[in-house]
C-alpha cells in the first residue's frame, strides 16, 4: 500500500508531453494548444515580474495546466534556506494552482551569491542528511508535492562515500519527495563519466518519477554539456522509452532553451515523445495487469 | 578528516568564479582555503574546474549581453574582461537572475575609469540599460483612464493627469536617448558632447515596452508634482508658468496644455481622475 509522497503521486493530474514556456518561442507555443498539452515556467522569471512576461504567463494559463520547475532554491546550499524565496514561490504556485513543483539537486549559491548555474554536490552521507532536513522544510513550508531534478555534472565533488543513484534515492526516500527524471542529464552523465545509463536507471527508485524531462546537448572537445540547445537524440528517446516501460509518470517536457529552431522541429519532437509515450505506458499497464493477473 | 560542506562549497565556488585562484589552482594545485587545501586539492578535477568557470561565465555573459546590448556593442572585445571584473566585484545576491546586473553603472564609475575616458557617457548608458529592464519588469499595472478635455475650466479645476505608474525620470550628463538612437540603429555614437539631460523612462501600457523622452526641466516639475499627489491641472499649470521661459502667462499656458497633450500621446499620463 503506498504511503506518503507515493500516494500523493497517484493523485497527481496525468498532463500529457509538455513544453518549457521560454520568451523566444511563447507566441507559437501559445499558438499550439493542440500539440501541447502542458507548460513549465521558471519560477525565479515571474516572481515579482509584472510587464509583458506576466501577460504571457497569465495568457498561457488560461490555455495550459502549468508546473514550476525553479533553479535557485539552491537545496545543496549551507546558506540558509532563502524563505524570502520561498514565499514569493508560494504565492506563485498558489495563483496558478500548480499541482507539483520541483528544482535541482544540486547548489546554487553560497554565502548569499548566487553562481548562475546548477553545481554539483559530494555525494555524501552527510550531504544526504543536510539535503534531506532542508527538503522536509520546503515541502512543509509550499504545501505541494515537490519533486528534485538529477542533474548534469562536469566533476565529481570530494570525499562521496556514495553512488550516485545511491544518493539520489536515499534523499528522496528520507525526505519522501518525488524524482523529476532527466533522461538527458543522465545520458550526458554516462558519456561523460563513463557508465551504462541504463544500468544506472535501475539504481533509481523509479516509482518516485512524477516528471520527465529530456532535451539535446552538444558534444565538446572534452566534455558534453547539456546545453537545451540541439535536436534530442535517439539514444535519449530509447532511456525516455525504457523508464516509461517501468513507471508510470505524470508529465514528460521538452526542454528548449537557446538555438531555437523552427517551431516545426519543436512540434515534431514532441510528438515523437508522445509516440514513444504513448507505447511504452500500454506496454506497462499490460505488464501490470499480467503481473496482478499471475499474482 | 573529511571536509564541510560548507567549506568545500565555498572553495570550488571561488575556484569557479575568480580567475586569478583559479589559475593559481590550475598551475600549482593550491587551494584558496589553507586550513583544509592539503587533504582535497589532489581529488579535485582541474577539467571540471575549468568546466564550469567557463559555464558559469557564459551564463552571466549571456545575461548581462541580454540587459546591456548598448554597453556591450561600446566596449566590444573589452566587453567579457569587463563583466569578469564585475561578477567578481559585485557578486549576484538576488535569486532572480536578473538583478545580478543592478550595479553595473556604478562599478563602471567606480572601477573602470578606463573605459570612461574613452566613452564618457558609459555608466550613462548602463543606467538607462538597467532601467529599461526593471521597468519592463515592475510588477505594477498600468490601468489606462480616459483622458478629460481641458478646454472646459470646471474640469481644469477638477481634474487631475494620472501619471503612468510605471515612470522614473533620470538626470543624465550626457544625452542619452540620441546615444539609444544611435546603437539602435546599429551605428556607434558620434559626436557626443556632455549636456545635462533628463530623461522619462517608462513602460508602454499598450506594447508593454521601455521607452524614453527627453524633458525639460519644467515638464520634469510638472511629471514630479503629479507623481507626489493627485494634482489638479490648474494647479500643474500654476507650477509650469513659474518654470516656464515664455514671455507672458498666456503664452506659458499655452505651452503647459501642448506639454499634456505630448505627455498624454506619449502614455506618461495615462487618464485622468476627478478630485
Amino acid at each position: 500500500m503506498p504511503t506518503g509522497f507515493l500516494k500523493l503521486k497517484r493523485d497527481l493530474p496525468n498532463l500529457g508531453v509538455g513544453l518549457g514556456l521560454r520568451r523566444d518561442m511563447a507566441e507559437e507555443t501559445l499558438a499550439h494548444r493542440a500539440q501541447i498539452n502542458f507548460l513549465e515556467l521558471v519560477p525565479e522569471n515571474y516572481m515579482g515580474v509584472g510587464g509583458r512576461a506576466r501577460e504571457v504567463l497569465n495568457d498561457a494559463a488560461t490555455a495550459f495546466p502549468l508546473i514550476s520547475h525553479g533553479v535557485n532554491l539552491s537545496i545543496g546550499s549551507t546558506d540558509e534556506l532563502n524563505f524570502d524565496y520561498l514565499k514569493q514561490l508560494k504565492t506563485l504556485l498558489d495563483e496558478y494552482n500548480i499541482p507539483w513543483f520541483s528544482d535541482h539537486l544540486c547548489f546554487s549559491s553560497i554565502e548569499g551569491s548566487y553562481l548562475h548555474d546548477l553545481l554539483p554536490l559530494p555525494f555524501s552521507r552527510s550531504t544526504v542528511k543536510h539535503i534531506v532536513e532542508r527538503v522536509k522544510r520546503v515541502q512543509d513550508f509550499v504545501g505541494r508535492p515537490f519533486l528534485l531534478e538529477n542533474i548534469s555534472f562536469y566533476m565529481y565533488l570530494p570525499d562521496g562515500d556514495l553512488t550516485e543513484g545511491e544518493f539520489i534515492t536515499e534523499i528522496l526516500e528520507q525526505a519522501d519527495c518525488g524524482l523529476l527524471l532527466d533522461v538527458n542529464n543522465v545520458y550526458v552523465n554516462a558519456v561523460n563519466h563513463g557508465f551504462d545509463a541504463s544500468s544506472f536507471l535501475d539504481t533509481l527508485p523509479l516509482e518516485r518519477v512524477v516528471q520527465m524531462h529530456i532535451a539535446g546537448h552538444k558534444k565538446g572537445k572534452e566534455l558534453t554539456i547539456d546545453t537545451h540547445g540541439s535536436p534530442i537524440i535517439e539514444p535519449v528517446y530509447e532511456l525516455l522509452d525504457a523508464v516509461l516501460r517501468k513507471t508510470s509518470v505524470c508529465g514528460v517536457l521538452l526542454e528548449r532553451d537557446q538555438n531555437f529552431p523552427e517551431f516545426d522541429e519543436i512540434l515534431s519532437e514532441i510528438s515523437k515523445i508522445k509516440t514513444i509515450a504513448q507505447s511504452a505506458q500500454v506496454e506497462l499497464v499490460r505488464g501490470e495487469n499480467l503481473a496482478s493477473v499471475t499474482h | 578528516m573529511p571536509v564541510s560542506l560548507t567549506d568545500l562549497e565555498k572553495t570550488l565556488s571561488v575556484l569557479w568564479t575568480n580567475e586569478s585562484s583559479r589559475l593559481d589552482f590550475l598551475k600549482s594545485g593550491k587551494l584558496p582555503e589553507a586550513e583544509f587545501a592539503n587533504s582535497i586539492t589532489s581529488t579535485i578535477d582541474e577539467r571540471g574546474v575549468r568546466t564550469y568557470a567557463q559555464l558559469i561565465s557564459i551564463g552571466r555573459s549571456d545575461l548581462m549581453l541580454s540587459v546591456f546590448p548598448g554597453c556591450a556593442r561600446l566596449l566590444n572585445k573589452k566587453w567579457q574582461e569587463t563583466i569578469d571584473g564585475y561578477f567578481e566585484t559585485c557578486p549576484p545576491k538576488h535569486y532572480r537572475l536578473n538583478m545580478a546586473a543592478s550595479s553595473f553603472s556604478e562599478y563602471l564609475i567606480e572601477h573602470c575609469p578606463h573605459h570612461l575616458r574613452k566613452f564618457p557617457y558609459l555608466a550613462d548608458l548602463a543606467d538607462y540599460e538597467w532601467v529599461e529592464l526593471q521597468l519592463m519588469e515592475d510588477a505594477r499595472q498600468i490601468k489606462v483612464l480616459p483622458h478629460m478635455p481641458l478646454s472646459e475650466p470646471v474640469q481644469f479645476e477638477k481634474m487631475a493627469p494620472v501619471v503612468n505608474p510605471v515612470l522614473t525620470i533620470r538626470n543624465y550628463k550626457y544625452p542619452v536617448p540620441v546615444i539609444v538612437d544611435y546603437l539602435r540603429e546599429g551605428q556607434l555614437p558620434r559626436n557626443i558632447s556632455p549636456r545635462d539631460v533628463y530623461v522619462a523612462v517608462y513602460r508602454d501600457p499598450e506594447t508593454h515596452l521601455g521607452r524614453y523622452v527627453e524633458i525639460t526641466p519644467g515638464i520634469v516639475q510638472i511629471i514630479t508634482e503629479a507623481q507626489a499627489k493627485p494634482t489638479v491641472y490648474a494647479d500643474l499649470a500654476a507650477v509650469a508658468i513659474v518654470y516656464s521661459k515664455a514671455a507672458s502667462a498666456e503664452s506659458a499656458l499655452l505651452e503647459f496644455f501642448e506639454a499634456v497633450e505630448k505627455l498624454q500621446s506619449l502614455n506618461l499620463f495615462i487618464g485622468s481622475e476627478a478630485i
